[in-house]
């Protein structure tokens, strides 16, 4: 059973709320869940074959961040042989907290903007879920 | 400009180092610099074969970014039947203009970071001028 979770963000690049996905993935990985707990998936080198990220997909718990309805990251995922066991829809975290996306800049957050940290947060919540219920198990 | 003389500009949009941070940000700059001229093509929405992503891809002159000696770029490109242009190595660009990147954080690119980022968006912008102006021309005489 898994020890880790893959953090597996769209990474987009015409939206802010892909943005904030790829800020939120940095704040969990790096500095809420820490490295010993988390992963952090490339899609682009994933797609490329490289094997840490194939590892990532096939060894831990994945947590799919999209950033719309397209939900790209699941489909690389489930195309690379991997299974996402969570999504987290960008969109819809920052609607629950009312944060319009159209606020948002496109180039880039700080990790302490909230709606980094909103998502972050339910990157977090959901990965501990998903550790507790293997250590549970 | 008409849409005819748009370039499609594909950077490998990753996150695992410091160089996708690099990318990412020169195609914004380039972007902002050339808006009747770019279209920004998300690499993640190729990886999840978008149509439109692709579309975009395959009816514009496109221009490719690889980061790192991955070339995720170079596999989309490859992958997904694409025909680039021009394809850009960003190491190159660095070495050309010897900027190191090596103590920069992937999070938010400093005051250095964000100077490779403006080198690599003039070589950018350098290419999509030539390719606009060239297509532009190849409208006019057919």
């Amino acid at each position: 059973m898994p020890h880790k979770v893959c953090i597996q963000p769209c990474l987009g690049i015409n939206t802010p709320e892909s943005t904030v996905g790829r800020q939120a993935s940095y704040l969990a990985h790096e500095i809420l869940l820490g490295p010993e707990k988390s992963d952090l998936g490339c899609s682009p080198a994933l797609y490329a074959g490289v094997q840490e990220d194939i590892d990532f997909v096939l060894n831990d718990f994945v947590i799919a961040v999209e950033s719309c309805e397209q939900c790209c990251a699941n489909k690389l995922v489930a195309q690379r042989g991997g299974r996402v066991h969570a999504t987290i829809r960008v969109d819809d975290v920052l609607a629950d907290g009312d944060i319009a996306p159209a606020q948002l800049p496109l180039h880039h957050l700080a990790l302490d903007h909230p709606a980094v940290r909103l998502v972050a947060e339910k990157i977090v919540q959901t990965a501990r879920h998903l550790l507790n219920g293997h250590q549970e198990g | 400009m008409s849409n005819d003389r748009k370039v499609a500009l594909l950077v490998c949009g990753g996150i695992g180092r410091i160089v996708s941070t690099v990318v990412r940000q020169a195609a914004y700059m380039a972007a902002a610099e050339r808006p009747d001229n770019i279209i920004l093509v998300s690499s993640g929405s190729l990886t999840g074969d978008v149509p439109q992503a692709l579309q975009t891809a395959r009816t514009h002159p496109l221009v490719a970014v690889d980061a790192c000696v991955e070339k995720c770029a170079s596999a989309l490109v490859s992958g997904k039947q694409l025909q680039a242009k021009e394809i850009i190595f960003l190491p190159d660009v660095a070495a050309k203009y010897k900027v190191s990147i090596a103590d920069e954080d992937r999070k938010g690119l400093s005051d250095r970071g964000m100077r490779l980022a403006r080198k690599l968006a003039d070589e950018i912008i350098e290419y999509v001028d030539a390719l606009s102006l060239s297509h532009g021309r190849n409208d006019n005489a057919s």
